[in-house]
């Protein structure tokens, strides 16, 4: 009901103050958010109708944004941001620390390492494309048709899920590995099969989350049909929260594929992935910290920009 | 340590600049404020939100006397909650205090940090919270949260603290004490939270109690319980009590002084009894206006069954709309566990009346209707709407009969798809049934719309930039597209404040005149029903134990319970009823 | 309580019984003669006749279904089989293995709750909104860091520029300091973060509304209302975490080079050792499924409303 000076604080909080005020305090409803204004015994308020809310994005929203945005550039047009090959090296440039001609240091052979990460992109940007939407589809599949039939079938494949979340998410990948062979395509799958029971327990709750409103029985009682009901009422209200988790998943496949790459399961050398970037550059850390340093510090930004659209997409828009 | 050299401190700040005052000249302001136990001066709070400030509460005066009971009523948005924490301080986070004094024994509290204003806190004064099921601490006994009020202002010692915590549980009335100190909240029902909430409060005796809502979450009969024990606490203690509501009838038959809060402003404030008997204000008049009663006024008396009027055409008609026979419902699958929600249940309704089922909650009318407008399969027995028994229906079937009998909710928030417009929510039904081509359904969705006394243009906004009010108009505008014979209105006004609630109930009345329709009106609010309904069902565990017209079951009651509810209902009007208490307020 | 004991415990083994069976179907139905390929290649210069050996050793010749029951059999006999690599018996390896990789875990587990709570607690409590803006984008942060990477980056730093932690050599704990950071960072970030929303949910709760109007003290609220409150989520979330430290061990004890079940699986994995792998995943699965069938039985004794209901709705 009320708070204490913590949240007084907490203007930077996950969730924001004024939404906590909104949940607390039922009089201050000037401003409206989703959870409804009622008085006390569930007392709805006549006064004012809510105005839309506007936001201006903030700036970490910009720039996250603006990251993928390049992020995604390198992958279709790699030859605008660097004329060097990333593949073949001039020998007598090896180990060079980063200068105006070569911005991130060139590595052992002589080749550019921001030509190599720029190129790179296009690898692991496209497996973690590939095990998203393997994850989005199975997943999703599996949980909506266990959260909108139920019964048995419900009960069976969630039982799936709960086998498929006892083996940790590595170790499956691994597996799928060990089954498929080596290589980029083969490790995006095998990420995107570790992320299937993540999106089918979302999916399945978002789905009978929404199938319990009385929104979507009113929906029955207007004579509707299920899929016209699911697909006028459920899909579209239960939809933000897996977009959310596809936009977060996509973060979390960048890093399990480079993960995958540093250990050498990934796509062969020389391919300039960025996982694989980073082992290379292992045996060189006493002495050229730049080859491991910089792959690095693109895979953690564009890490944290996925992840800061997701909150964006599942928090704030919905 | 300092916590109770704090307090004391207090204590003696206030007996001393009361005794300094009470030789004061009584015509001065501050100083007739100051001799009041509680005065507000000129309050005025703000929430700060999205960079805005935006002001609930504008330059609030009002005094509270030693031993008095204050009621502050108001509509949900009119800031007498927010008052009434301000006043301990406890504002949500983004809230503050812009100006006025809180003088507490004539020192102003307004400005204490929380350190300071701890002190004050449960030692003088008390808090009773509106939510009784979420305002106790669900991993700690009952005893544990009782007994701590008394170690933070470190009142005794371990074993002393157990026996006062055992007498303050018996002193509110909690059956076997001692058990209850070892339970936890959720072994509690509501009313009996409630009644560790108040002893709580009471634990160190303060001057002044805030009931925010005490009893707003709980059934009627148990909210008469709760009323007579804060008025028996009060004689005893010589507690002042300020009592936050939105029901006038609480505030009528409990307070000796009212203020009446809109807007964030003071409307009118004055004795009880006056401002009941002659409302100055225009806000105040519309509120007594509104507020449905147990009062006077006479009962709808439905129009002579067509039978009688028209002899011919009583072998056309059924004169019933609704026939309910036997009606079952039984939840739980083993037979051991079997818990039946609805037993037995019979009763009909004539075309073109309303039908009223009263009870408390877990009286099993909210199962009864969801198995008329069958999102229940009964367990046994009938329920015929027009004359077909609707219980065995299935698929398409069941389907066709939603173009008879339609369901209006009780939230209009959660009944209405937050992604659709109006348009497309009114316009439902009548694609689901394929009733109109588009331009048809166009027109009739503007019609239907207008039917509801709405303006056109709401059609293309969403449900969430819209009031409650008109969200609950759009609901009952899409059950009408169907052209429905039966409306089942499931606690249709309950979550509406009360000068809506009185528009809706209007709006609803001309609706059935114009359009004969048949209500079925599920409530647990015995004023609005007298004042909607034709005739009634009372329902108490699942059973109905009484039926009849309004007027009968409401004048002469036949059955205990229906007695028991009524006399529980809180009139505006001073009680005409005996006080069952010695300590009742008088006024 | 009784039927909720044996009913929980009856599901972790289905679970785990399930887990096996989907990596037998996996790893040693699906693709066949994968086996043979190693030791049927000519530089081995196996004679046919010991070719026909290694068959008959590794039940390659019998029918699947004979098989699975074989090997699932061996399993609840403790019995996992032979690695191919080395051709020891995998316990033997698994058994070296473990004590290195249940050190790293419990030190890695132990430093992302005290990080977490650090976190957690801290932001709740200050006063200043910078301070709270600051930790609260810690998580974050911690869980966009490639783990193998965060322990490439610690080496370099603490042991080639500060030269405080030997890169070789140096004591047991030494040693254990960078892999134990490592493994803790991405461990912590899903703790403190769920942590975090939790005390900020029970703040909002009418009872600490309560607890303030008995006049009690911004500590009295926290330690005695919020914290065991936001205890159960975060117990969840800490059980489910045991995966992550599992898989954490893989990647840090590659880069540290330390030589436990991580190191094990990522040399089972290079040798299609298929054998070791399922062995690997099925302790995993055990371990996994072992810590949640717990932390689902302390639940009642932490929140008295899950003991009536016997059950947790997650």
């Amino acid at each position: 009901m009320t708070i204490t000076e913590s949240q007084q604080a907490g203007t930077t909080s996950l969730t924001t103050p004024t939404t906590k005020a909104q949940q607390a305090w039922p009089e201050t409803g000037q401003q409206t958010t989703e959870p409804p204004r009622t008085d006390a015994g569930g007392r709805v308020t006549e006064g004012a109708p809510a105005k839309r809310r506007r936001r201006i994005p903030s700036i970490g929203l910009i720039l996250a944004w603006a990251i993928v945005a390049a992020a995604l550039l390198w992958v279709v047009a790699p030859g605008l941001f660097t004329a060097y090959d990333p593949i073949s090296g001039v020998a007598a440039e090896k180990l060079q620390a980063p200068s105006i001609a070569h911005l991130f240091g060139t590595d052992a052979l002589g080749r550019d390492l921001f030509a190599r990460v720029v190129h790179g992109a296009v690898h692991s940007l496209s497996g973690a494309f590939i095990a998203v939407a393997v994850g989005l589809v199975a997943g999703t599949s599996i949980g909506l048709v266990a959260g909108s039939v139920g019964g048995i079938l419900d009960a069976v494949l969630m039982r799936v899920i709960d086998v498929l979340l006892s083996i940790p998410g590595l170790l499956l990948a691994l597996t799928i590995i060990i089954l498929l062979g080596f290589g980029t395509v083969n490790a995006a799958i095998a990420v995107g099969v570790g992320s299937i029971a993540a999106f089918a327990r979302l999916s399945r709750s978002e789905v009978v989350r929404v199938r319990r409103t009385d929104y979507v029985e009113a929906a029955f009682g207007s004579g509707a049909r299920l899929p016209i009901v699911l697909l006028r009422h459920v899909l579209p209200n239960s939809i933000a929260p897996v977009v959310a988790l596809a936009a977060l998943q996509f973060g979390v496949a960048i890093l399990a594929i480079s993960t995958l790459g540093f250990l050498g399961y990934g796509a062969p050398p020389p391919t300039p992935e960025w996982g694989l970037l980073i082992a290379e550059g292992r045996n060189y850390v006493a002495t050229s910290w730049w080859l491991t340093t910089f792959p690095g510090i693109v895979v953690v930004l564009v890490v944290l920009a996925t992840n800061r659209i997701s909150q964006w997409i599942g928090g704030e828009r919905a | 340590m300092s916590t109770t050299a704090l307090s004391q401190a207090v204590l003696s700040q206030a007996a001393l600049s009361q005794a300094a005052l009470s030789q004061a000249e009584p015509t001065e302001v501050t100083s007739a404020a100051a001799a009041s136990l509680l005065a507000v001066q000129n309050l005025a709070v703000s929430y700060r939100s999205q960079g805005a400030q935006t002001r609930v509460v504008h330059d609030v005066s009002f005094r509270i006397e030693p031993g008095e009971v204050v009621a502050v009523v108001g509509e949900s948005g009119s800031g007498k909650s927010t008052t009434a924490h301000a006043i301990i301080g406890l504002l949500a986070g983004n809230g503050q205090i812009d100006h006025g004094a809180i003088l507490l024994n004539g020192t102003d509290i307004s400005g204490w940090s929380d350190k300071r204003l701890a002190a004050v806190r449960g030692a003088q004064i008390g808090l009773v919270p509106q939510d009784p099921t979420s305002s106790l601490n669900p991993v700690k006994t009952i005893g544990a949260q009782v007994g701590e009020v008394l170690r933070i202002h470190r009142r005794g010692p371990r074993a002393g603290i157990r026996h006062r915590v055992i007498d303050l549980l018996a002193r509110v009335g909690l059956p076997d004490p001692e058990l209850r100190a070892r339970q936890y909240p959720h072994q509690l029902s509501g009313g009996m939270r409630q009644r560790v909430l108040i002893a709580i409060a009471i634990a160190l005796e303060p001057q002044l109690i805030i009931a925010d809502e005490p009893t707003s979450a709980l059934d009627v009969t148990v909210q008469r319980h709760i009323l007579d024990l804060l008025d028996g606490l009060r004689a005893e203690f010589g507690t002042a009590i300020l009592f936050v509501t939105h029901d006038l009838g609480v505030a009528a038959s409990r307070s000796s002084r009212i203020v009446v809060m809109q807007g964030g402003r003071i409307q009118e404030q004055g004795a009880t009894a006056d401002v009941l008997a002659n409302p100055q204000s225009d806000y105040t008049k519309r509120l007594l206006a509104n507020a449905p009663s147990l009062a006077p006024a006479g009962f709808r008396e439905a129009r002579a069954p067509i039978y009688l009027r028209d002899a011919g055409a009583v072998a056309a008609e059924n004169p019933s709309a609704i026939v309910v026979s036997n009606l079952v419902k039984e939840f739980g699958h083993r037979r051991t566990d079997a818990f039946r929600a609805v037993d037995d249940v019979s009763f009909s309704v004539r075309r073109g009346t309303t039908h009223a089922l009263v009870g408390e909650s877990g009286s099993g009318k909210t199962t009864t209707a969801r198995m008329i407008v069958r999102f229940e399969q009964p367990t046994s027995g009938r329920v015929e709407v027009d004359g077909q028994d609707v219980a065995p229906l299935r698929g398409e079937a069941l389907r066709q009969l939603r173009r008879r009998i339609q369901l209006v909710y009780q939230n209009p928030f959660g009944s209405l798809d937050p992604r659709q417009s109006v348009a497309e929510i009114v316009a439902e039904p009548l694609r689901n049934f394929a009733l109109a081509d588009r331009r048809g359904r166009a027109a009739r969705t503007a019609e239907l719309v207008d039917r509801v006394a709405l303006p056109a243009a709401v059609l293309e906004r969403k449900p969430r930039e819209l009031s409650g009010g008109q969200r609950q108009r759009v609901a009952i505008a899409r059950a009408l597209a169907v052209d429905p014979r039966v409306i089942v209105l499931d606690e249709a006004v309950s979550a509406l404040d009360v000068t809506v609630q009185a528009q809706i109930l209007d709006l609803l009345g001309q609706l059935q005149s114009d359009l004969d329709l048949t209500y079925l009106f599920i409530s647990h609010d015995l004023s609005v029903v007298r004042q909607i309904s034709h005739s009634v069902s009372v329902m108490s565990r699942g059973r109905i134990v009484e039926t009849g017209s309004t007027e009968q079951v409401f004048l002469r009651p036949q059955h205990d319970y229906t007695r028991e509810l009524l006399a529980a209902v809180p009139a505006p009007a001073p009680v005409p009823a005996p006080a069952p208490a010695p300590a009742r307020i008088g006024g | 309580m009784t039927r909720y004991l044996t009913g929980r415990i009856g599901q972790a083994v289905l679970v785990l019984w399930a887990a096996f069976t989907v990596t037998f179907v996996l790893l040693q139905a699906l693709p066949g003669d994968s086996i043979m390929i190693k030791f049927e290649n000519p530089e081995l210069g196996l004679s046919p006749a010991q070719i026909l050996e290694v068959r008959a050793r590794y039940g390659i010749d019998e029918p699947a279904v004979l098989q699975y029951i074989h090997t699932l059999m061996g399993f609840l006999a403790g019995d996992f089989g032979y690695s191919i690599e080395t051709g020891t018996p995998v316990l033997q390896r698994l058994a070296e293995g473990l004590p290195e990789t249940a050190k790293l875990a419990a030190g890695g587990f132990l430093l992302a709750v005290v990080l977490a709570v650090t976190i957690a607690f801290v932001s709740s409590y200050t006063r200043f909104a910078w301070i709270r803006g600051v930790l609260l984008a810690v998580p974050s942060l911690f869980i966009s860091i490639p783990t193998f990477w965060l322990g490439i980056l610690l080496i370099q730093v603490f042991s080639f520029q500060l030269r405080l932690v030997p890169v070789i050599g140096g004591t047991e704990a030494q040693s254990l300091i960078l892999p134990v950071l490592t493994l803790a960072v991405p461990i912590s970030a899903p703790l403190a973060q769920v942590l975090c929303r939790s005390l900020d949910a029970v703040y909002t709760q009418p009872f600490v509304a309560v607890a303030q109007a008995k006049g009690a003290s911004r500590q009295w609220i926290l330690w005695r209302h919020v914290a065991r409150n936001a205890l159960v989520p975060t117990l969840t979330v800490a059980g489910l975490t045991f995966g992550e430290l599992i898989a954490g061990s893989v990647i840090t004890e590659t880069v540290f080079g330390r030589n436990g079940i991580g190191r094990l699986t990522e040399q089972a994995v290079t040798a299609q050792d298929i054998p070791v792998m399922q062995a690997i995943v099925v302790l995993a699965a055990f371990v996994f499924v072992s810590v949640n069938l717990i932390v689902d039985l302390l639940y009642p004794v932490l929140d008295p409303r899950l003991a009536a209901k016997g059950r947790v709705a997650v």
